[in-house]
């Protein structure tokens, strides 16, 4: 059972590092280029490239702090540390923290979009204000359905952890 | 809780010490220092059961309601 669980977690684990890493970079991306169509000649202010750089280490300390999480909340179901508090804290920083870097991400991606939709020339292939919703939800839906997963993961632990107590104090 | 536990009582009518009516029902002392201080989240009737069988005693005596 250990052996499924460890196979499915690392599995989970390498996806959303792959996934993590490229949508970051997108993101950062995306931004910057916002900010391009925003000042003419293309020239960016410095403050504005460090804003972006702050937002990225703000969204990035998130990420982390889940797969770390996630890390250590396998590392105590290999230790048969189930049913424990920690583990509803350290599920819930997971789902949390992958939910909050996914929404934070498309927030700040969504103006660009809004900019790339007023440019008549791409406005000819369709709505790319729409598209862009749409791509968005296909790069980052998966991460948001198993940030909500985790969330819902906890919930059930939670109830796990009151029935578990519940049985230990009865006699 | 509202529910009290008056094991303790019973224990000091019949002169019995928690060693000797933990080991006579069949719990540790742990379980039955849980049932004393009112931290049991629930009985067992089989527990009930020996408790009232090795105290000589109605599950009434052990069990009172209190309005908090």
């Amino acid at each position: 059972m250990k052996k499924k669980l460890n196979f499915l977690c690392i599995l989970a684990l390498s996806l959303l590092a792959v996934g993590g890493a490229w949508t970051g970079g997108e993101c950062v991306k995306g931004f910057i280029m916002f900010n391009r169509s925003l000042f003419s000649g293309g020239e960016v202010p410095e403050a504005i490239v460090v804003i972006t750089m702050l937002l990225a280490l703000f969204l990035f300390y998130f990420l982390i702090r889940a797969f770390i999480s996630f890390i250590r909340f396998i590392v105590n179901v290999n230790r048969d540390k189930v049913f424990v508090k920690e583990n509803l804290s350290l599920l819930r920083w997971t789902g949390k923290g992958i939910l909050i870097y996914n929404v934070v991400q498309i927030l700040c991606e969504w103006p660009t979009y809004i900019v790339m939709s007023s440019d008549s020339y791409i406005n000819k292939y369709g709505n790319t204000h729409l598209l862009g919703l749409k791509n968005h939800m296909i790069d980052n839906g998966y991460f948001i359905i198993f940030a909500i997963f985790c969330l819902i993961i906890a919930e059930v632990f939670a109830i796990g952890i009151k029935l578990k107590e519940e049985q230990e104090l009865t006699i | 809780m509202s529910i009290i536990v008056n094991v303790d009582v019973m224990m000091a009518k019949r002169k019995m010490s928690s060693q000797e009516l933990a080991e006579k029902i069949g719990i540790t002392q742990a379980n039955l220092s849980i049932l004393k201080t009112g931290k049991a989240k629930a009985v067992r009737f089989s527990t009930l059961e020996a408790i009232c069988q090795v105290l000589e005693c109605q599950p009434g005596d052990i069990l009172e309601y209190k309005e908090d």
